[in-house]
């Protein structure tokens, strides 16, 4: 247990090092600054207004969240982390400041100020942490690191709560100075958050906003509220979820009753207070880290949930029997070390079987609303009973009473109800396994699993094996056992995984051996593996002896393994004849080793294997050449990017050829952009070329892009957008050049203007190669138009660029007008210039006359119009074009067509031979 | 032989191919073959595997189910058209009733194209979701009407 429990805790790796420390460092900070200003909250509260007005407060907190929740969440649109969270904790200490001058009038106005104030710089300081957590930490690291710094934050909770105590006892510093000192802290945090940025932003990749989450899609509170009426599941977590914040009220104001009336002085309480929080949290933490998890295990989610609200039941029976400080604390302290640790566990796993997208859109509305509406209304509650009804502590312990008889009720309905809706989830494969950061040792949730092992459905098999993954239960393990022989390698594979997972010490080496013979190579590999990792003599010397084995496919699979999972040492040993062998071995054995030994180049770093490689670019089978193509990128061996080009024109290759090339990364920008704009190369290869350079993130790829779009055709102009538009929309901190986006922008427009005038001269026509034309430019100029929105989403928000294109475009006159409000109040008055006219309910001559003043270009003729298309950058346009004039040719249109006769493009010059019938 | 702007004024008329942007079936237009076709010459039969469409440049050609004929294809006329998109069964055998040209484009080639062309795919994706929306407009109507009396 031991291991497991410092195993959870301390997986901190190489290069991780100083943020993790940085970080845990802030966390600290912060909750040391929150238990200051907790207590101190608490003391000058209750000894100035008394705990009477805690149901005010209660109120207050409430309705005060929704606009500052609001406020902020409109300046995380707007601001990048670092700079909101840097605002935000300037806005903290300039309003410490202020709190501490506004205390020393002593008006009680503002002590009910600096509690709602407190509470929420409690909600938004530990926030904002994880916000920055997310940002920092990807999926896998924050499995790791999160506990590691819910200990920081422990222990910051008990340093500040005993600092306190000593600060205002010993120290005799009055409670209210208490906040210079948390302004200080706050100064240091701020230097924190700018270390951490800057590590963050040198590091590899850029922090991607929203990366861990996709952009939720707004959903209305009606369609949460449909959600939440139509499970029984998330009912009955609504309502659990609402007696626990009830009840935790009533308690906390018996709690706060009592210890105002045990400590007369200030100082005396606010020391009181200040201890019994830190070791309180203390006790969760100890609670959650040593006793949690076996009593999940024993009693599981059902045991877990009902805790609290036992606990509370005993507690209130004492505080009946002898009401006192002693029973408060016992009340209080049952509260707040279950709510924080098992309890908190239970009711997250409650909404373990609840499809992903349904807890997406309710859990954030539950922990939001139904928390805070439920304190909100026990504030009214406890109003009426403690300000109008004067009930005493053991009064207000009988509604309490009837609140843990409901609570009670709620759990054991939840019983049932979780068991079943976990097996229905389980069927529908609904479980998300992303949640399964600790691991389910439920035994209700367990025995389902166990049930789902048997089926024979495989895919249900696979699910639940990764869902036992990391689970140490011995009934478990000889279910597992078996799977090992099952007919799907599917399941084969899955199981060698979650064994290796599950840090097996071995015990299946003889199962486990029997499948190197295994018909599916990809199993034998995994099978190498688990043997190696348990291994008497070390996984490498293992290593070492099945490649030396007779049999190809044990080599190839040993190959296998070390391209997968093998460190460094282990890649020095795929020797050069080793390489040669598998290289000139045959049959369907040696195609596998090939692969594997192409992916085994990307990480072995020898250049002097490039010819190795480039061989297996061209090998016979696919396989193999789509994993010497993502190695080549991983080698960054430049040499070789002409191959993955050349493969890019390959539909059967593009796919791991841009892999390939993304791979590369930062370096090879710049020659790929070249290559963007080189017309010699096929345009599916060019537009390819747009596609990798949106998926390396880098300011170079920005620049190169931007840099392009004036030397690019219509068409390829659309791909070289939407990469950057791409490039925007996951890493918004990029700078996107101005005057190239403008200069863009200006050809649009000059474009838009134009095909307008043509428009006009071509007019109504019955010819098919006028009504072909008439249509093409049409289309045209509808892609000018989403060209423009796109590039606009560039230096806008690209959610509201495109709700405004969308209502420009639509049908409905009202949006439309929106849309026009919208980008009038938006655009820069130099751009809304030449783009207004175009959006704008003008009549096309008024458009027209607008765009020849903008522009100057007047196409009032035919023979103009032709000229202009022809002598652009679009060869479908030419095209329709010149079909267009097939039975009209005046002598000048006919030395334009001549021309076109050796047009780059195959379909103008076919046609201009066609109408000038070579 | 048709040249690719001739082949896309024909395409532009076919009712699978309506929202594609004509710059993007000048490429469904490169992958459309030209044939002749003489009287008697079967396309498809009945039951047999999809794998073409055809547009009709000259000539008609008949379509028969048990011996009894559903239509007749003329000029611009098109038949086989879902075949691009599933390989279900031929509901009908194709027979030409006189001689004459046709546009055949097949599956394996139209789908490579749109595996080359993510713009040609979009058209045809929102082609095919605004059928299904208005079928489904059409369905809520009619329920709508059902109920009403």
């Amino acid at each position: 247990m031991v291991k497991r429990i410092f195993g959870a805790v301390l997986d901190v790796r190489r290069g991780e090092i100083a943020l993790t420390l940085l970080m845990l460092l802030y966390y600290y900070l912060l909750l040391v600054t929150y238990y200051f200003l907790k207590p101190a909250r608490d003391g000058l509260f209750l000894v100035k207004l008394g705990p009477d007005q805690l149901p005010v407060v209660y109120i207050l907190i409430a309705i005060a969240v929704v606009p500052i929740t609001t406020i902020y969440s409109r300046a995380s649109r707007s601001l990048k982390l670092n700079q909101l969270i840097n605002v935000t904790t300037v806005i903290f200490i300039a309003s410490l400041f202020i709190l501490r001058w506004l205390l020393g009038f002593g008006q009680p106005w503002v002590f009910y100020l600096f509690y709602v104030w407190v509470s929420i710089y409690g909600v938004m300081a530990t926030a904002q942490f994880w916000l920055l957590s997310n940002g920092v930490f990807d999926a896998t690291q924050a499995k790791r690191l999160f506990v590691l710094f819910g200990l920081g934050g422990i222990i910051g909770a008990f340093t500040g709560g005993e600092l306190t105590g000593f600060v205002v006892h010993t120290l005799s510093v009055s409670t209210k100075d208490l906040l210079f000192l948390c302004a200080a802290i706050l100064v240091v945090c701020t230097l924190l958050v700018n270390a951490i940025w800057t590590i963050k932003q040198r590091g590899e990749a850029p922090i991607a906003h929203g990366s861990r989450e996709k952009t939720r899609a707004a959903v209305s509170y009606g369609e949460i509220f449909r959600d939440l009426t139509r499970s029984r599941h998330l009912m009955l977590i609504v309502g659990i979820i609402g007696m626990t914040m009830a009840t935790a009220s009533f308690v906390d104001v018996q709690f706060k009753t009592i210890a105002a009336g045990a400590f007369e002085a200030e100082e005396d309480l606010t020391s009181f207070i200040a201890k019994f929080y830190g070791r309180v949290s203390l006790l969760a933490f100890l609670f959650q880290l040593l006793i949690s998890y076996r009593f999940l295990k024993r009693f599981g989610v059902a045991g877990a949930i009902l805790l609290l609200p036992a606990a509370l039941f005993a507690g209130t029976i004492v505080m009946i029997a002898v009401p006192g400080l002693l029973a408060g604390m016992l009340l209080r302290g049952a509260d707040w070390t279950f709510k924080y640790s098992i309890d908190k566990t239970g009711r997250e796993l409650l909404f373990l079987p609840v499809p992903l997208e349904i807890k997406k859109r309710t859990k954030v509305f539950i922990d939001m609303f139904v928390d805070r509406g439920f304190r909100g209304i026990s504030g009214l509650l406890l109003l009426l009973f403690v300000t109008v009804l004067h009930f005493s502590v053991r009064q207000l312990s009988i509604v309490v009473t009837v609140f843990l008889g409901v609570w009670l009720t709620l759990v054991l309905l939840m019983r049932k109800e979780y068991v079943n809706a976990f097996r229905r989830a389980l069927e529908r494969r609904e479980v998300d396994l992303g949640d399964l950061s600790m691991s389910i040792v439920d035994p209700s949730t367990l025995d389902s699993l166990k049930t789902a092992l048997q089926s024979t459905n495989e895919r249900q098999v696979v699910y639940a094996v990764q869902m036992l993954t990391g689970v140490q239960d011995d009934e478990i393990k000889e279910a597992l056992r078996p799977l090992l022989g099952h007919e799907s390698d599917d399941v084969r594979f899955a199981v060698l995984k979650a064994l290796q997972e599950s840090g097996q010490d071995g015990e299946f080496a003889q199962e486990v051996g029997s499948l190197l013979e295994d018909s599916n190579p990809f199993v034998r590999r995994e099978a190498i593996h688990y043997l190696c990792e348990n291994a008497a003599e070390g996984d490498t010397r293992a290593l070492q002896d099945y490649l030396q084995d007779s049999d190809i496919q044990i080599r190839s699979a040993a190959i296998g393994c070390i391209a997968e999972h093998g460190d460094a040492a282990q890649k020095d040993l795929i020797s050069e004849s080793l390489i040669r062998e598998i290289m000139a071995s045959e049959g369907p054995e040696s195609e596998f080793a090939r692969t594997q030994l192409a992916e085994a180049f990307g990480s072995l770093n020898k250049p002097g294997y490039r010819g190795v490689l480039s061989e297996l670019l061209s090998d016979p089978s696919p396989s193999v050449v789509e994993e010497a193509m993502r190695s080549a990128g991983r080698t960054g061996d430049r040499e070789l990017v002409p191959e993955l080009l050349e493969r890019l024109a390959d539909k059967r290759y593009r796919k791991a050829a841009r892999e390939g090339l993304v791979n590369y990364g930062d370096r090879i920008v710049g020659t790929l952009s070249d290559y963007i704009v080189d017309s010699s190369l096929g345009f599916t290869v060019r537009s390819n070329l747009c596609r990798v350079l949106s998926r390396i993130p880098s300011q170079h790829s920005v620049d190169s892009l931007a840099a392009i779009l004036d030397k690019a055709e219509p068409a390829l102009k659309y791909f070289i957008i939407r990469a950057l538009n791409s490039l925007r929309a996951r890493y918004p901190d990029f700078k996107f050049a101005h005057s190239a986006l403008n200069d863009a922008l200006l050809e649009e427009s000059e474009s838009y203007y134009a095909i307008l005038q043509i428009l006009r001269v071509i007019g109504d026509s019955s010819d098919p190669g006028c009504k072909l034309l008439d249509r093409a430019l049409r289309e045209k100029i509808d892609q000018n138009l989403e060209r423009m929105f796109r590039i606009l989403g560039l230096r806008y928000s690209q959610k509201d660029i495109y709700g405004a294109y969308l209502g420009i475009i639509g049908g409905q006159k009202q949006l439309k007008a929106s849309a026009i409000e919208f980008l009038d109040n938006v655009l820069k008055k130099e751009v809304k210039r030449y783009l207004f006219p175009i959006f704008d309910t003008v009549t096309i001559d008024v458009k027209i006359r607008k765009g020849q003043e903008l522009f100057g270009v007047n196409l009032s003729d035919h023979e103009a119009s032709m000229k202009y298309i022809l002598d652009g950058s679009d060869p479908w346009l030419r095209a329709c074009a010149i079909f267009s004039l097939k039975d009209h040719l005046s002598p000048n249109t006919k030395e334009m067509v001549k021309r076109c006769r050796d047009d780059a493009n195959p379909v103008v010059r076919e046609i201009a031979c066609l109408v000038l019938g070579d | 032989m048709l040249t690719v702007v001739e082949k896309v004024i024909l395409l532009q008329n076919v009712e699978v191919f309506e929202g594609i942007p004509t710059e993007q079936l000048s490429y469904l237009a490169a992958i459309a073959e030209e044939a002749s076709f003489s009287k008697g010459q079967e396309f498809y039969r009945f039951g047999e595997v999809s794998d073409a469409l055809y547009i009709v440049l000259e000539g008609e050609v008949g379509l028969h189910r048990d011996n009894e004929q559903i239509t007749v294809a003329r000029i611009n006329d098109t038949f086989g058209a879902w075949a691009l998109f599933d390989d279900k069964p031929r509901v009908a055998t194709a027979t030409a009733a006189e001689d004459g040209r046709l546009l055949r484009i097949y599956r394996e080639d139209f789908l490579d194209l749109l595996s080359d062309n993510s713009q040609i795919t979009e058209a045809v994706l929102k082609m095919i979701v605004g059928r299904l929306r208005g079928l489904l407009e059409r369905v809520e109507a009619n329920l709508g009407q059902k109920r009403d009396n």
